[in-house]
């Protein structure tokens, strides 16, 4: 890791910013509409549903729901193209729910003006070659989510892609026994992010060039809580996009350049990952109590005088739920940086320029543990990983004892 | 021409056909009159098969086996008239479940019928019909043909260009029988949304005679006994200040309007919003709780309800906007209803 002490970069910095970006492939409509509404209406169980080679443009969400082992084929990413470009009904592109091994294969959804494709309450869902994306400038009026499984189980998302959510492309939500793996997801928000959800594998991604390449969270009030998620061989590289998640949004409290994130879930293990050239943080092991102050102190200063309480009360509403994270593994990762700055369009950033100036530790704690209880306590433990470096912030504490000292979270 | 042609060949199972005729008519019997035992029956053709409207149904004059019923406070619809029409087979009875809605016999039909007034005259426009059979409620949308003859099984749904005094010129949206199910889901069942103890609770006037709706009900043998309204959250007309507190109609509206979905059972369980009649919790009702999921929806403010804030409270900015992928409900409405907003508005300023 290589950090050099030079101040003057600090004032040159906002340029960095001044580039947008944005996505427009050649388009050329034509309307199907009625015939797929009618095919998702109508599919019997135990059907493929075949979409034609070409670009196609919904006025109405697609909607399926209560089916069994329907396949919807298309001719391929990029070669199949359903949009939802100015769509006057229904908030996702393709919406399914209630239904049982459903496989969504060859072909791109884009353009929603929520989801693009939306899962819920479905017993095995494969989105296999899919991709997600949104056309036009990357900014907060995307939609929220490329791939979207909720209250799912059995969950196989493989070699697709997602692109330019304003929230996260590949999101799993509330759901178990998931796999992960050979996407790749970039420009988004967030790139691959497992909330509140089980028995998760996430392998083989790549996840470049978003705000946060990998987050795994676990947020109070829901249907489900979430624990025993691995990470293992995934590509983290470049993840410094501006965040351009609407506020009030969990993911709009993520710093830019977050490789991987875990929010107060349990049982979490990263492994022999590539998490590269990251430049705030390679790896943050946090707390829901951080990112609610965070979020409150950044956004809204009326409420700020106020925020802790409001926090706490809110933990104990929802019982079940563990705000802080505990039982992770970050093991046999390789760690590389080559930017000098942290980025400094968020708190987070201009703390660890304050704390650490250019040194900041790869794999970074918030130090936040229960009440009668210890950071070391907690199972949180790092080892083998390539360029390993360790900070507890003590943010509790007001950084009082911030650490680098690593010895008491090696794991044994 | 070609184009289409050359489509219907690759969708393995749409049929290609106009969407009125799923399957062969001659297995339809005219004048279905649905009984206990019917399952598994295709949605009649027309809303003049089912034989419970007078002939000839262009008068929508209820036959008697047909009660009219109301809610004291309903879905607000683009300003929709909403008529209301339920059957209960000979014999059979509704029951209440524990927190007051009611549980329909098999061969339950249910007739909602949206329409607006046109010069002194009704321009119906669609029936939404809910049949109970044995595998559960189904869903079938109804489309008035122009000259308001009878009307016609649209699974697909249509969009048409509705006037009336009240809302001008604009799209109105039939839905197709998949977005019936976006509203009409509690744990993946299509279920009712509307028929409780308290909703019901109200006078109607039946032919020449106003009567409580229950005591018609006992009255017809529908249901065993006067329910229990103990036991019940009660629900006011959202519009009638007389009838219930400022907290009360809102709560009452946020029901019918938002917990068909927000409820630990609806298709918006995801989100741990409940706005239910019966949630007493101050969090999961929406006060300073954050969003889960809501991406611009949540239009950069930080709570579903900010207390004596409604400008910076999500519930309300997603009840103002018109934008499919902002606004609240998803599907029903095009256009704000600005006194349910004004409402909801009060509630939240008076909260603290």
């Amino acid at each position: 890791m290589m950090r050099i002490n030079a101040l003057f970069a600090i004032t040159s910095f906002g340029l960095f910013w001044s580039c947008t970006d944005s996505y427009n492939p050649e388009r050329n409509f034509k309307n199907i509409e009625a015939q797929l509404q009618e095919a998702f209406l109508m599919a019997k169980d135990s059907s493929e549903i075949v979409l034609p080679e070409g670009h196609f443009l919904f006025e109405k969400s697609l909607l399926m729901d209560g089916k069994r082992a329907v396949t919807i084929r298309g001719a391929g990413i990029d070669k199949t193209v359903l949009s939802f470009k100015g769509q006057k009904e229904g908030a996702e592109g393709i919406k399914i729910s209630n239904c049982e091994g459903i496989i969504l294969e060859g072909f791109t959804v884009e353009d929603a003006l929520g989801d693009n494709i939306k899962v819920s309450d479905t017993k095995g869902i494969t989105f296999r070659k899919v991709k997600a994306a949104w056309t036009g400038k990357i900014d907060k009026n995307n939609g929220a989510y490329g791939l979207y499984p909720v209250v799912c189980t059995n969950v196989l998302i493989e070699d697709c892609e997602a692109m330019g959510a304003s929230d996260a492309g590949i999101y799993v939500g509330q759901s178990d026994s998931v796999i992960i793996r050979r996407n790749k997801a970039y420009q988004n928000v967030a790139g691959i992010e497992s909330e509140n959800s089980n028995y998760v594998d996430i392998y083989d991604n790549e996840s470049y060039d978003n705000t946060g390449g990998l987050l795994i969270f676990d947020l109070p009030g829901l249907t489900q809580s979430g624990s025993h998620v691995r990470a293992y061989q995934n590509k983290i590289m470049d993840n410094n996009r501006k965040n351009f998640a609407p506020k009030g949004n969990i993911v709009a409290a993520v710093p830019p350049g977050t490789g991987v994130m875990i929010l107060a879930t349990s049982e979490v293990d990263v492994f022999e990952n590539q998490i590269i050239n990251n430049k705030t943080v390679g790896t943050a092991i946090i707390s829901y109590e951080l990112v609610k102050a965070l979020t409150a102190e950044n956004n809204n200063p009326e409420t700020n005088a106020g925020s802790a309480q409001v926090i706490n009360q809110e933990f104990e509403k929802d019982s079940s739920y563990n705000p802080f994270p505990n039982q992770v593994r970050i093991m046999n990762n390789t760690f590389e940086e080559n930017h000098w700055f942290p980025d400094l369009s968020h708190d987070i950033g201009r703390l660890f320029l304050l704390k650490f100036w250019t040194n900041i530790p790869f794999i970074i704690f918030d130090g936040i543990a229960p009440e009668g209880s210890t950071n070391v306590d907690m199972g949180i433990c790092i080892s083998g990983n390539i360029s390993q470096s360790f900070a507890n912030l003590d943010a509790a504490n007001d950084f009082k004892n911030l650490s680098k000292d690593e010895s008491n979270f090696l794991c044994k | 021409m070609r184009l289409a042609l050359g489509i219907c060949l690759v969708f393995l199972l749409a049929s290609c056909g106009k969407g009125q005729s799923p399957d062969s008519s001659d297995e339809r019997q005219p004048q279905v009159l649905f009984t206990a035992d019917t399952d598994g029956i295709a949605a009649p053709e027309k809303l003049s098969d089912f034989g419970l409207f007078q002939e000839p149904i262009s008068e929508f004059k209820p036959g008697e086996k047909l009660l009219p019923y109301a809610l004291k406070t309903p879905l607000f619809s683009d300003y929709a008239e909403k008529s209301r029409f339920v059957h209960i087979p000979d014999g059979q009875q509704a029951q209440f479940d524990t927190s007051g809605k009611v549980i329909f016999p098999v061969g339950t039909t249910i007739f909602k019928t949206f329409w607006y007034p046109e010069n002194d005259e009704m321009n119906l426009i669609e029936t939404r019909v809910l049949f109970l059979d044995k595998s559960g409620w189904q869903a079938w949308p109804y489309v008035w043909n122009e000259a308001q003859t009878d009307a016609f099984y649209t699974p697909l749904g249509e969009n048409q260009m509705v006037t009336s005094k009240k809302t001008g010129t604009f799209e109105y949206s039939i839905p197709n029988q998949n977005q019936c199910k976006s509203c009409h889901l509690i744990d993946g069942k299509i279920t009712t949304i509307g028929p409780s103890i308290a909703q019901l609770n109200s006078e109607v006037v039946f032919g020449s005679v106003s009567s409580n709706q229950w005591v018609k009900w006992l009255d017809r043998a529908w249901i065993a006994a006067l329910p229990d309204y103990d036991n019940i959250p009660y629900l006011p007309d959202w519009n009638n200040h007389a009838d219930g507190t400022l907290d009360q109609r809102a709560r009452a509206y946020l029901d019918i309007n938002c917990a068909h979905c927000h409820s630990p059972a609806g298709p918006a369980k995801t989100s741990g919003l409940n706005l239910s009649i019966h949630n007493r919790d101050a969090y999961s009702l929406g006060v300073r709780k954050p969003p889960v999921a809501a991406g611009k929806g949540s239009g950069g403010l930080h709570y579903d309800i900010e207390p004596g804030k409604p400008e910076k409270s999500i519930l309300h900015y997603r009840m103002l906007s018109n934008d499919p992928g902002i606004m609240m409900p998803e599907l029903g409405r095009a256009m704000q209803h600005k006194e349910g907003l004004k409402l909801i508005e009060e509630w939240i300023a008076q909260m603290n």
